[in-house]
This record gives C-alpha cells, sequence and structure tokens, in this order.
C-alpha cells in the first residue's frame, strides 16, 4: 500500500501536539480556577483525597 | 430434513470454531481468574453467539423498500449503537464522568503533562502500522493505523468509538486488545518503568497528602473543561462532554440521583449491550487473520511506548520540580484508570515502604483518560 509519509507523520505530530496543547491550556485553566475559587469566598466546603476512580 | 428442520453443525467453519473456543476462555478467565470480568464475560458470550451458525442475532437492519425488514438483536444494537450512531460508548464515559474524582489531578494541574506524554504511543503505533502496510506486510492504510494506534490510549470507550468510525471491521479486535491490556497493566508496565529509572528515583517519596480543592473549583473544572475542550477539538465533543456532563453531576451534589443511576444504573446496562456488541463484532472470518495477530502486537508497542512516554517526562518534571517527584506516576497517564495507577502505588511502595503514590499517580491517570479522547477527536478530524 502507497504511504505518504509526508501526511502520516503531519497526522500523528498535529495530533499528539494538540493533546499536550490541549492538556497545556486545561493545567492552565485549572490553576487559574484554583486561584479564583480560593480566593472568592475561602474552600467551599472541602473534598475528599481518595478517590472513586472506577474502571474503564 | 431440509426445509422443516436445519441444525447449524453443517454450517460450523474451523474460523467458527477457533473462536467458540476463545469466546470459552473469554469466559473462564472472567470467573475463574477474575480478569477484567465485567468486560471479558459479556465479550466471551458475544464471541460465543456470534460464531453459531444460523441464529440471526446478527442480521442488521436493513431498508426494504423504504421499510425497515427484520433484524437480529445483536445486529441492532451493533448497528445503532457503535456504527451508525456511536451511542454506547460515549454513554460509557457519561457513566464513567460519574465515577471519576478530578481532586488530585486539579490538587497538582502540571499533572496534566504526564497524562499528553503518555499518548505518544498512540503516535509510534500510528507510524508503526503504516510502516506494516507500507512493506505490504498488512493492509492497513491510515484508518486502520489509527484505530490500531489509539489502544496505546488504553481507554476501552475511546477505542470502540474511534474504530467503530474509521475502520469498523476491526472494532472488535481492537477494543479485546485495549481491555487486555488494560487487565495486564501490572505486567507489562512494571519492566518498562524499572528499565527507565533508578532504584533511587523508584524509592522517592512525594507529599503524603495531595493539596485539597475547593468543591467550587470541582464543579466550575467540568464546565471549563467541556467548553475549553472542545472549542479546541470539536470532534472530541461526543466522548469529553459526556465524560465531563457526568463528573458534573457528581460534583454538582444537587443531583444525587442522577449521578448515582449514570454510576451504577447506566454504565452496568451499557456496558453488558456494548461487551456484548463488541464480542458479537468477532465472527471467525473476520478475527482468523494475519491481520489480527499484527493489531495484537502493535497495541502492546502502543501501550509500552505511551508508559515510556509518560516515565520520561516523569523524569523531566523530577528534575525541574522543587519539590520531591516520582517519576514512575509518569506512567499512569497511558489512563487504564485505576490499574495503571495502582501499579505506580505498588512499585513505589515496594521499593520503599513510606512511599505513598496512589493518590498522585490518580492525576495523570485521569488526565490520561482526556488525552486519549481529544487524541481519538484530533484523528477523527483529519481522517473522518
Amino acid at each position: 500500500m502507497e504511504i505518504d509519509w509526508g501526511d502520516a507523520l503531519q497526522y500523528g505530530g498535529i495530533g499528539f501536539l494538540l493533546v499536550f496543547a490541549v492538556l497545556a491550556i486545561l493545567a492552565m485553566a485549572t490553576w487559574l480556577v484554583n486561584l479564583l475559587a480560593d480566593k472568592i469566598g475561602g474552600k467551599g466546603g472541602t473534598a475528599e483525597n481518595g478517590g472513586n476512580n472506577g474502571g474503564e | 430434513m431440509d426445509g422443516f428442520f436445519q441444525t447449524g453443525f453443517g454450517d460450523l467453519s474451523w474460523g467458527n470454531i477457533i473462536m467458540l473456543c476463545v469466546g470459552l476462555v473469554f469466559i473462564w478467565l472472567a470467573i475463574t481468574k477474575k480478569w477484567e470480568p465485567y468486560e471479558l464475560l459479556p465479550i466471551g458470550v458475544g464471541i460465543i453467539l456470534a460464531n453459531l451458525p444460523g441464529t440471526g442475532l446478527l442480521v442488521q437492519p436493513s431498508e426494504v423498500s423504504g421499510e425497515y425488514g427484520s433484524a437480529g438483536l445483536l445486529g441492532t444494537f451493533i448497528e445503532y449503537g457503535l456504527l451508525r450512531y456511536t451511542i454506547l460508548p460515549q454513554l460509557i464515559f457519561l457513566g464513567l464522568g460519574a465515577m471519576t474524582d478530578f481532586g488530585p489531578l486539579l490538587a497538582n494541574p502540571k499533572l496534566f503533562l504526564l497524562g499528553a506524554a503518555a499518548q505518544v504511543g498512540i503516535v509510534i503505533a500510528f507510524l508503526g502500522a503504516l510502516a506494516l502496510g507500507h512493506f505490504g506486510i498488512a493492509d492497513f492504510g491510515m484508518n486502520e493505523a489509527a484505530s490500531i494506534a489509539i489502544i496505546g490510549g488504553a481507554d476501552g470507550p475511546t477505542t470502540i468509538y474511534l474504530t467503530s468510525q474509521l475502520a469498523p471491521e476491526l472494532m472488535g479486535i481492537t477494543a479485546v486488545a485495549a481491555y487486555s491490556y488494560m487487565a495486564m497493566v501490572a505486567l507489562i508496565q512494571p519492566p518498562i518503568i524499572r528499565a527507565l529509572t533508578t532504584k533511587k528515583e523508584r524509592q522517592i517519596c512525594m507529599e503524603a497528602q495531595v493539596r485539597e480543592v475547593s468543591k467550587r473549583a470541582k464543579i466550575l473544572f467540568p464546565i471549563i473543561c467541556t467548553i475549553l475542550v472542545i472549542l479546541l477539538v470539536p470532534r472530541s465533543a461526543p466522548l469529553v462532554g459526556m465524560f465531563m456532563f457526568g463528573n458534573l453531576l457528581r460534583e454538582s451534589g444537587v443531583v444525587e440521583r442522577l449521578s448515582n443511576a449514570a454510576q451504577n444504573a447506566l454504565i452496568n446496562l451499557t456496558t453488558i449491550i456494548l461487551m456484548l456488541c463488541i464480542g458479537a463484532s468477532m465472527p471467525g472470518e473476520v478475527v482468523m487473520r494475519t491481520e489480527t495477530l499484527l493489531v495484537l502486537g502493535l497495541g502492546l508497542v502502543a501501550f509500552a511506548c505511551g508508559t515510556a512516554g509518560g516515565v520520561l517526562l516523569g523524569k523531566l518534571m523530577k528534575w525541574i520540580s522543587k519539590e520531591p517527584f516520582n517519576p514512575i506516576i509518569g506512567a499512569a497517564g497511558v489512563s487504564a484508570v485505576p490499574m495503571a495507577a495502582r501499579v505506580a502505588q505498588h512499585i513505589g511502595q515496594k521499593e520503599n515502604p513510606r512511599s505513598f503514590l496512589l493518590m498522585h499517580a490518580m492525576g495523570p491517570n485521569v488526565a490520561g483518560v482526556i488525552g486519549s479522547a481529544v487524541f481519538a477527536g484530533a484523528l477523527l478530524s483529519i481522517l473522518g
């Protein structure tokens, strides 16, 4: 099968960089949210550290 | 007897017989070894039903003269739940969102990056699958390569969602590979973690307590995440939108019944139907091909490279971080919630009994779920 390696590298690279960019933006947004949430009226109830994360 | 009563024996192929054995092995693994039983038990039954001839269960609805003809139960679920509308993986994500606590991730936002780094396995497997296609070893094009590579996201519903849209013929085998490798995370990850870290690094104790996160921040996160991620990668909306909606049900604290329904009834019901469909999408003639072994091999490569990517970024973060940082939590970025986080905890505690990494590892673990859903959305935007 004929593969266009230029396209392939571009797709893989774009996908990976996009994931990095999106999660970096989310990290910054989360930091800001934490900051704002703490400033506006302190801690509105604390969350347990224990997770209830279920399997997929 | 022909025309009056016909048994299925005459129509059994060798492929069917082998797949019936595979189905029985899955059921055995689920019951006796408790190996991903919620997935493998219904998948095993689905495989058996799909490989018994003449049942009509797999007949998909088709328009005949403008009207829908008869269809089998499994065929109907596959057609509407997976191939045409991909409803089932999205409902699973809703339930998973309601079961997920983002607290450890919100307490330490830089852990998001570990969830991103662990997605490198997807890129490597994508290029690997294309190389096999290029050299004529397998008939993999871009769509097939993307569907195989997403196994590296170690996220069953994401794998099913992407594959059902890009390469439906691979859906059964990629889903089984994803769930199998998730079940084998305790076997796959430790050698890679040990190879990439020193004993001293593995012994590092991180802070005993994860910082407390306000309830307000926990409520705001799913709302902000939904808007930001979907604006950036619109095609990730079906997964990310449902995941965050489920999480908002949980964190809002005002719809306990809905949250409980999503965490229990909805996800359980959807799991039954989805896993039956996955099993049913593996008739002998589809699975008994060389490509199946290649898909399993590439999935393993994707998983291993994802683990390595997370650990390597973890090492970099250890050098940069002012506080003690154990790089092995990076391995949890492959998602496989919560097994990968438990592996990090187990290795850390084995090396240093005072080390407690579980909550720290949960951060990259849930970030990996978002990361793989975003990657799937990106691949759909490009290839779908």
